[in-house]
């Protein structure tokens, strides 16, 4: 009988993959946005069952409550909703299915052949603070210049944005 | 003297890139003649330096290597700006600096009026600039580039003149002769890298010395042989000597510097520079012995039926450095440099006389049309006679201890047939350079008096002459020869320099003991050849005034016996039919041609087809570069 | 912990992040004051190459380890920040001729290279990544800055999006070696040279190489090159042909050569082939002069991966001394583009940039043919010039590692890349001029052109000037 994280592990693990295919596959863009709403909440519910709180909390914030939301209302703001029967018509199915496909061999290759260098899994804990003390003390200079690409992207935006 | 002692190559550079850059907008010939002799007057000051530094140092340390830059490192080849200063680089670039400053003095007179003035002056700077650098270098490399510096040089003087056509064939024969001796030049430096790992003259002369040699061997033959090829071209020696004759084309002061003083004596420097290579290959030495005294005798018989001023003067050239040859070839090493430096007084100073002869008729050469020039031009005359008489080898001038000591070294060497031939061409050169003193300075005038006015050169023009008259005639002291039982200064100065190769000499042939009287006897004999030469000249020429058409074998020699036809008929006409037939209209068309059409044809249609990948549609970017990095992991993955 | 000797071992990076964020405050506050920010920008950038020549010899670890200094640092560092201080000299002129002078300019200039430093002086992965996106993002931005033409904005999407791709590859590679190394510090990573021959390993560190490769521009990774040169205004284009592709070389070269692995001998001779035949094949048929410059970056990438694909003692030598002399080549035919280029007008296109507008440029303009054709008789690889040496200490380097064929291959592409660089040359010196335009040239501009054919010419004949900088071997 697997433990109960396992089982969580598959349901979540099930959940991503489906909507991943609708995402792809959908042709209406409001469901394949809608769909990856679940992808990411489904990413999030794996980063919680591997302890890695403050990670899972980060996805719901900048990916749910930031990017997609940014993407429904760039979609609402372009088209009428009532039509919105958005195709990409660039699509080049053959090296498409090629390349898909093999990555997902290099993948699964990948996944079952190596020793990965797994860690002990962790007590019950909560990182935010250790992530916290890491960030400002051993890993300064990182998030420090990580601050640095923020800003001139910033600054890129508002250039382009600017009139004149 | 590290410190200082790059000046010497750097100053004459610096005359160089001035006159060429800025010669035009300053535009004054005070400035750009006064300018560039500074520069190589200054190097001759710093040689002077450079010399009494080298006599303070005790007669063992007396070689010294001054590194300025890396130049090269790649691989096992390892070349630096390395100079080797030792005594017989510092007596060469003494001769360079010192001559050449004079004929620079002498050049600031005849060049007046030019209308490249400058530029004739930057090329002399740059000329002596490339000397040096071949003087100094210590490695083949670097000596090469002086060595094709120079021969560049001499190709840009020789058709200085470039309006006259002639002018412009001999500069071109001149590279071209050359550049079959350089592919020797370069095929022994490949030889010597491939087979001795290093192209240091320093490193190949020492590999050589550690007596782990036999003699004659094959490589070391053909090496030496190699390097004469290269000499033979730029030093005038059968069968190359072709070029220099025509390169009289060009301006007297070039005729003096290059062409007589230092550039063609650079091939009997690089034989004594690798004396030890040629002592180890005697057969080779011996080559250069026989073809050196085939060239002194025909050259001087050339001479003697030669009606051209500077042509006599370039075939007496070429017949002395055949005596440098020959002593090159009996391995006296020390006396072929004195000869050179001798040979480079008296012989920039008849170039030099003899330019200030043409400058006063107009440019006219032909001495059948001169005559009585002796009241008209005093100091040319005097300084001439001086030099003429030091070449025939008349005691004390200079030339006669240097040529004297050559035809001893050849009659205890190699014995009395090759010294008869040795003596008679002495006695050759007397002959012809009377025969050009009488005809020019002696008699009536043959020249149109009314039109031609005979008249001395300035200052600038007759001091050069009148300090290379002094030169020549008391230039020879320092080299006595031992039976006067004074001290022979040249020669032990140049001692350490052979040493080593003069000691390999005696340990397989070693140096017979002659008696003094042999070497008092064949010196008396080779005064009186030159006296009755010098005397039967004087009388047959001096008032001779019809010049009949010469029948027999004098027609051959006036026509330096058909050798430039001979050339003509076997190899220049036949390479370019061939080349005309074959190379271009056949292999250079149709093959290489076409090969390279087809080539580029080719890659030109594929470029044509390949740029349409580049579609500029970012999905089919993105397609590509994943495409890409599947494969490289499938590879890595299944290798 | 940071200590405060890191600061005094990071003086150059110091130097240009603080005057980087002293130009943002400064243009926020006083819109006018571009000629003093061009200055600062000059000063900041002559500062950080003085300081850095104080590091030759050194070695620290600095930042908690997460950069390095050392020789091969400090000498990429220096070439790099070269390469920005003669396009920025340069670039002033253009911006004003465009239009574009604004702070920004600099600012993301300056910022871009602490990036490239950053980059190269990493000793972690971490740091490679951000410093990589700090030098990338700034350069998305740069490529956009004519904002007003299409063609720049177009460039700019597209490099923004492919970048944004490759950088998923990129941090792909970098889990895959924590997955296996269990860090992201070379301390670690190269510790245990067993987990080389991993699978795993070698698949991450590929895909982390490629990522690199991207920028560096090679095949199949370089089809947005010519693209993306080709719309960026003029000057970014040289600066991101020379210091983006000398922070991207000097960051996995030295990778490259740690790990060794002659599993990646092939992949790397291969794509280096495929790149040099692409790239000089592809220039033959171009006539846009910013396109065939761009292939011949392409091509020059190729040639760079040959000497990294020796994967000996030679390979950083040679790689570092044909970077030198690429930026100067390359970036000194840049600057004359640059200088040729004619201001839009409302035109969506460049105008000018055609090889046809330089014919007779020899008779009009000699003082800028004159260098074009030194510099491209340098990148086709004629000696006495630098780039002569550069290919040739590339393709020894090669041999000394029995990479005979791709030499011989290398110097064939060369060959043919004398077609593309002698047909502008033809047309500068041996056809009547297209029209009579004296171009201006400000003095900054020309002072960048004398330094880098003075120095094509330098390093074409003294190359030991440039290995006398090597006093103690490297690893």
């Amino acid at each position: 009988m697997p433990d109960i994280n396992t089982i969580l592990f598959y349901i979540f693990a099930f959940l991503i993959v489906s909507f991943s295919f609708i995402v792809v596959f959908a042709k209406n863009i409001i469901y394949s946005a809608v769909s990856l709403f679940v992808t990411l909440f489904g990413t999030a519910a794996l980063y919680i069952l591997l302890r890695a709180d403050f990670l899972a909390i980060t996805q719901v914030m900048v990916y749910i409550g930031g990017i997609l939301i940014l993407l429904i209302f760039g979609i609402m703001m372009t088209t009428r909703i009532t039509d919105s029967e958005i195709k990409t018509t660039n699509l080049s199915s053959v090296p498409a299915v090629f390349v898909s496909a093999g990555v997902f061999v290099i993948l699964i290759i990948v996944l079952l052949t190596t020793k990965w260098n797994i860690n002990p899994p962790v007590e019950n804990d909560v990182t935010v603070n250790r992530i916290g003390n890491l960030l400002l003390t051993t890993y300064l200079l990182p998030f420090e210049i990580a601050s640095v690409v923020l800003l001139i992207a910033l600054m890129g935006a508002a250039m382009y944005a600017r009139k004149k | 003297m590290e410190n200082y002692f790059y000046l010497i190559v750097i100053l004459p550079l610096a005359g160089f890139a001035v006159n060429i850059l800025f010669g035009k907008r300053i535009n004054s010939e005070k400035f750009s003649g006064i300018f560039s002799s500074l520069t190589v007057f200054i190097s001759f000051i710093i040689s002077i330096l450079a010399l009494t530094e080298i006599l303070n140092l005790p007669e063992s340390s007396r070689i010294i290597y001054i590194d300025y830059l890396e130049w090269i490192n790649a691989g096992s080849i390892s070349l630096s700006f390395r100079f080797l200063v030792d005594p017989l680089s510092v007596i060469m670039i003494l001769i360079v600096t010192g001559v050449g400053f004079l004929i620079h003095i002498y050049s600031i007179g005849y060049m007046h009026n030019d209308e490249n003035y400058h530029i004739f002056f930057a090329y002399m700077n740059l000329f002596i600039f490339a000397m040096l650098i071949l003087l100094l270098a210590d490695n083949f490399v670097l000596l090469f580039l002086g060595w094709e510096g120079v021969g560049l040089c001499s190709y840009l003087l020789i058709g200085f003149w470039y309006e006259k056509k002639f002018t412009g064939d001999a500069a071109k024969k001149a590279f071209v002769v050359n550049r079959i001796g350089d592919f020797g030049f370069m095929i022994a430096m490949f030889l010597i890298f491939i087979n001795f790992n290093t192209l240091n003259i320093s490193d190949f002369n020492g590999i050589l010395s550690t007596g782990n040699f036999n003699i004659n061997q094959p490589l070391l033959i053909t090496i030496a042989l190699l390097f004469f090829a290269g000499a033979t071209g730029k030093s005038a020696q059968i069968p190359l000597f072709v070029w220099l004759p025509d390169a009289m084309a060009g301006p007297t002061p070039v005729s003096a510097l290059i062409h007589a003083a230092t550039m063609v004596t650079a091939g009997v420097y690089l034989v004594a520079r690798n004396s030890i290579l040629y002592v180890l290959a005697p057969d080779a030495t011996f080559i250069i012995l026989m073809v050196a005294v085939l060239t002194a005798i025909i050259t001087a018989s050339i001479a003697i039926r030669q009606n051209d001023i500077k042509k006599i003067l370039a075939y007496s050239t070429i017949s002395q450095l055949g005596f440098m040859f020959i002593a090159l070839g009996n391995f006296a090493f020390a006396v072929a440099i004195f000869h050179l430096m001798t040979h480079s007084f008296f012989k920039a100073l008849l170039f030099l006389g003899s330019g200030s002869v043409i400058h006063s008729m107009n440019d006219e050469q032909d001495i059948t049309k001169m005559g009585g020039l002796k009241s008209k031009m005093k100091i040319t005359y005097l300084t001439f006679i001086i030099g003429a008489l030091a070449i025939s080898g008349i005691p004390p001038l200079s030339g006669f201890f240097s040529k004297d000591e050559i035809l001893y070294k050849t009659m205890t060497e190699y014995g009395s047939l090759i010294y008869i031939i040795a003596l008679l061409t002495a006695g050759l050169t007397a002959f012809y350079m009377f025969r050009l003193v009488a005809l020019t300075f002696n008699g009536q005038p043959r020249y149109d008096t009314e039109k031609v006015h005979p008249h001395e050169s300035p200052a600038v023009i007759t001091i050069p002459l009148i300090i290379l008259a002094a030169l020549s005639a008391i230039g020879g002291f320092i080299g006595l020869p031992h039976y006067l039982g004074l001290p022979n200064l040249f020669g032990n100065f140049l001692k350490p320099v052979f040493e080593k190769s003069l000691a390999l000499r005696n340990s397989y042939s070693p140096e017979m003991v002659h008696p003094v009287s042999l070497e008092l006897i064949l010196v008396v004999l080779s005064v009186i050849v030159a006296v009755i030469a010098i005397i039967f000249a004087y009388k047959k020429f001096s008032g001779k005034s019809e010049f009949p058409e010469s029948k027999g074998f004098a027609k051959v020699l006036e026509n330096k016996y058909y050798v430039d036809e001979f050339y003509d008929k076997t190899v220049v006409n036949p390479v370019l039919k061939s080349s005309e037939v074959f190379f271009w209209k056949i292999f250079d068309i149709k093959i290489i041609d076409g090969f390279v059409n087809l080539f580029s044809g080719t890659f030109l249609r594929l470029a044509d087809s390949w740029r349409k990948f580049q579609s500029g549609v970012i999905q089919d970017y993105t397609t590509a570069t994943v495409i890409g990095i599947v494969i490289v992991i499938l590879y890595l993955l299944f290798k | 912990m940071i200590k405060t000797i890191d600061f005094l071992n990071s003086i150059p990076l110091l130097i240009i992040s603080v005057s980087a964020v002293i130009t943002i405050l400064v243009g926020s506050f006083y819109k006018k004051s571009t000629k003093y920010v061009y200055a600062v920008t000059l000063i900041a950038l002559i500062a950080a190459i003085y300081y850095s020549f104080g590091y030759l010899d050194k070695e620290y670890l600095i930042y908690n380890n997460f950069l390095r200094v050392n020789n091969i640092t400090t000498l990429f560092s220096i070439i790099a920040l070269f390469a920005v201080l003669l396009s920025t000299l340069s670039a002033k002129a253009y911006i004003e001729k465009e239009e574009i002078n604004f702070i920004e300019f600099y600012s993301l200039v300056l910022f871009s290279t602490a990036g490239m430093l950053i980059m190269i002086q990493s000793y972690n992965l971490i740091t490679v990544f951000v410093g990589l996106e700090l030098m990338s993002i700034s350069f998305y931005i740069l490529t956009g800055f004519l904002r007003k033409r299409i063609k720049s904005n177009e460039s700019a999407l597209k490099y923004f999006l492919l970048g944004a791709f490759m950088t998923g590859f990129l941090l792909f590679g970098i889990s895959l070696i924590y997955g296996i190394t269990g860090s992201m510090s070379y301390a670690n990573i190269f510790q245990d040279t067993s987990v080389f021959k991993n699978p795993v390993f070698l698949i991450g560190s590929a895909l982390f190489m490629i990522g690199f490769f991207f920028k560096m521009g090679l095949f199949p990774f370089h089809l947005w090159v010519p693209d993306v040169y080709e719309g960026a205004p003029t000057t970014i284009t040289g600066l991101m042909s020379t210091a983006g592709k000398i922070a991207a070389v000097g960051t996995i070269t030295p990778f490259i050569v740690y790990t060794a692995s002659d599993n990646f001998r092939l992949i790397f001779s291969i794509i280096a082939l495929l790149t040099m035949l692409i790239g000089n094949v592809t220039a033959l048929a171009q006539s846009n002069i910013k396109r065939i410059l761009a292939f011949s970056s392409i091509a020059s990438a190729g040639y760079i991966l040959v000497g990294v694909a020796a994967m000996n003692d030679l390979s950083i030598k040679s790689v570092s001394f044909y970077l030198l002399a690429y930026t100067l080549m390359q970036l000194g035919a840049f600057i004359i583009v640059s200088l040729i280029e004619k201001p839009a007008e409302g035109i969506n296109e460049y105008r000018n940039v055609d090889i046809e507008d330089y014919k007779g440029l020899a008779r009009t303009n000699p003082q800028l043919a004159i260098p074009l054709t030194i510099f491209l008789f340098s990148l086709g690889g004629i000696p006495p010039l630098a780039g002569f040496w550069g290919k040739y200490y590339l393709f020894y380097a090669a041999i000394q590692s029995n990479l005979i064929w791709l030499s011989i291959s290398a110097i064939l592409f060369s060959v043919i890349s004398l077609y593309y660089y002698l047909k502008i040359v033809v047309y500068m010196w041996f056809n009547p001029p297209a029209n009579g335009d004296v171009y201006k040239i400000d003095s900054m501009p020309s002072l960048s052109i004398l330094i880098a054919a003075f120095l094509t010419f330098l390093f074409g004949i003294f190359p030991q000037y440039f290995f006398a900088l090597f006093k103690t071997p490297f690893k």
